[in-house]
């Protein structure tokens, strides 16, 4: 559906999306996922042809977003970060004439269809100034959805609104999914978590993870943690756990004849687990396997970035300290070797 | 491009701007028709129409100071630039919106020659040549006024650039006399020229180097010219001045002849103009 290679983007001496490629499958729906500034609104505005890139390509549908622009933005419906929206208009009339720039007959059928699905049937005799922020956002989305796109791709498309209206929100996104690849971000992790099928995370205009939202858990977790809370002695809950296949073992006194027990195991141990306590006679209280939040991913995925920026930038200076340093030593080998060469004539002047 | 042209259009006649303007310059006009054609008997309508020619320098930059700036600062350009529609097709729908409010007062002043020959002897020929001449020439004046929109997000600055450059046309023959005294000065004006035409390369490409080689080439051809014929200087400034004066074609038809060359200057400039309006949008892609 889109197919997104080797995308860059400058400002200045800014870069802003750095090499970036992905592709998204037709009616999944996808989440940008990145803190401010990584390159979120760029890439989409890319996408979207608003802006152009330095270098890389997009192709919408098999039509390449540079090369044939018009043909590439009637798949697309979108939602910028701002709702691009006319305060003098009614409602009824923005959606008409959305209709007209996208060249698609404004039939009153579906506009009613774009009114009732946002919620704006209500409101649609109103001019756009006197609507809330809440409702302003939704006009938006209902503007992109005009003209049924294949590609939705909304820009931040809860920002600034209620947790009702964000619930709504979120409702109405996953009802696109399915017969439209939609594209949002969002910097906020549970919109994303909860939306969307797979989650891009950008950091510094790089694509540092690209997966759905559990294989991203499963990836950081690494292994299944367990942690046990377990009536008996040590001595028997150790013994009781020989030959299981777990690793980072730890067994700590709790008090009162109790154990805490912290393991990991990279298959799935726990009925085995239980069984083997039942029958060393330990009994198990409490048992909870620690998950990973799409919190930890990002700023495991975003700290791992910002550790290779910042090796990047120390090994470059410390090449640049030994390039100085052979330069200097270099310049005093040159200087001895003038001044050896220099004596032997002041000598024979002498 | 239809819905961006209706949309102008309604947005000019339901907010005041619109019905402000065509009363202010139908006020200006009915004035000058009321002095010169009805109290002094004078037959010519085209001579009311070179009297409010000063009107022009106002009218023009506020009509158009919000058509780009109001899109770009409210970020509605977003929808238009991410529609299927060219950019050439934006500033078209933009610009016939504007041509289409000032056909309001053109419509009025369609009927001014035949009341006149209610009177007395009318040549209509004349009146309605400067009449046609007036509406090429308020187009030009209206395409300047939309590529200084284009260029800042700012209404008050659109409109202030707009007014500046009309101004400069409309004062270029005075300008003209006054420096073509002298070699020097004509030298000196023909350098702010090259300057200024450097500036406008590097707002188009923001490359130092072009800018700085278009007004360094200008710059040398100058001073070339000035050392092997310091009079050409003098005749090379009266032709950039000549060129740059919107209101002196229109003088033509007022007196009676229609020049075709006076129509396709005033093409010319609505053609460069949009054209220049167009790039300025493209530029924002890649900046």
């Amino acid at each position: 559906m889109i197919e997104v290679k080797h995308l860059t983007r400058r400002y200045g001496k800014l870069l802003a999306v750095d090499d970036i490629s992905f592709s998204l499958q037709p009616g999944r729906i996808y989440g940008f996922l990145g803190p401010n500034g990584a390159g979120k609104s760029t890439t989409m505005n890319i996408l979207t042809g608003y802006l152009a890139a330095a270098e890389g390509s997009v192709t919408v549908n098999g039509w390449d977003v540079f090369e044939e622009p018009q043909a590439a933005r009637r798949q697309i419906g979108y939602l910028p970060e701002q709702p691009p929206l006319y305060p003098e208009m009614t409602v009824l009339e923005y959606l008409r004439f959305a209709a007209g720039l996208k060249k698609v007959p404004a039939k009153q059928a579906q506009l009613e269809q774009i009114l009732e699905r946002t919620g704006l049937t209500g409101v649609q005799h109103r001019l756009i100034r006197t609507l809330s922020k809440g409702y302003k956002q939704r006009v938006g989305i209902a503007q992109a959805l005009v003209g049924d796109p294949p590609v939705i791709i909304l820009d931040e498309p809860t920002v600034g609104l209620d947790p009702l209206q964000r619930i709504e929100v979120r409702e109405l996104i996953r009802g696109l999914g399915g017969e439209h690849t939609v594209l949002l971000s969002s910097h906020i992790l549970s919109e994303i978590s909860e939306v969307a099928d797979v989650v891009l995370i950008l950091s510094h205009g790089r694509l540092v993870a690209q997966d759905t939202p559990e294989n991203l858990a499963r990836r950081a977790a690494g292994t299944n943690r367990h942690q046990l809370l377990i009536k008996g002695k040590a001595e028997a809950v150790r013994a009781a756990l020989q030959g299981f296949p777990v690793s980072g073992l730890e067994i700590a006194e709790a008090g009162e004849g109790l154990v805490r027990v912290q393991l990991e195991s990279d298959a799935d141990v726990r009925e085995a687990l239980f069984w083997s306590m039942a029958k060393a006679g330990c009994a198990i209280l409490e048992a909870a396997s620690a998950s990973v939040s799409l919190e930890d991913i990002f700023l495991e995925l975003t700290g791992e970035e910002e550790a290779a920026r910042a090796a990047e930038a120390k090994a470059a200076a410390e090449i640049a300290a030994a390039r100085a340093a052979a330069e200097e030593s270099e310049a005093a080998a040159a200087d001895d070797a003038a001044q050896s060469a220099a004596a032997p004539e002041g000598k024979e002047e002498a | 491009m239809l819905a961006i042209y209706r949309r102008e259009v309604h947005s000019y006649f339901t907010s005041p701007i619109g019905y402000l303007l065509i009363a202010f310059l139908l006020l200006m006009n009915g004035f000058y028709f009321t002095a010169y054609n009805l109290q002094n008997g004078y037959s010519n309508y085209g001579l009311v129409l070179y009297n409010t020619l000063i009107v022009l320098l106002v009218f023009c930059p506020l009509l158009t100071m919000r058509s780009f700036s109001e899109e770009r600062r409210q970020k509605t350009d977003q929808l238009l630039l991410c529609a299927p529609v060219r950019t050439v097709e934006i500033v078209l729908a933009k610009f016939l919106a504007c041509v289409t409010v000032i056909g309001v007062p053109f419509a009025v002043f369609c009927t001014c020659p035949l009341v006149l020959s209610l009177y007395g002897t009318v040549e209509f020929s004349i009146s309605y040549g400067a009449i046609f001449a007036w509406l090429l020439m308020t187009c030009a004046c209206l395409a300047v006024g939309v590529f200084f929109s284009s260029v800042t997000e700012n209404q008050i600055v659109a409109a202030l650039c707009g007014f500046a450059v009309l101004l400069l046309s409309y004062l270029s023959g005075g300008i003209t006399s006054l420096v073509t005294s002298s070699a020097g000065a004509a030298v000196a004006c023909l350098a702010v020229i090259c300057l200024a035409l450097g500036f406008l390369v590097w707002y188009m490409t923001r490359s130092r180097v072009l800018a700085g080689a278009a007004a360094g080439v200008g710059l040398v051809v100058l001073l070339a010219l000035y050392l092997a014929d310091s009079a050409a200087v003098v005749s090379a400034l009266s032709a950039a001045m000549g060129a740059i004066d919107l209101f002196e074609p229109f003088l033509v038809f007022i007196n009676g002849i229609f020049s075709v060359t006076s129509v396709v200057y005033y093409l010319s400039v609505i053609v460069l103009f949009l054209f220049l309006t167009v790039q300025s949008l493209e530029r924002r892609r890649y900046n």
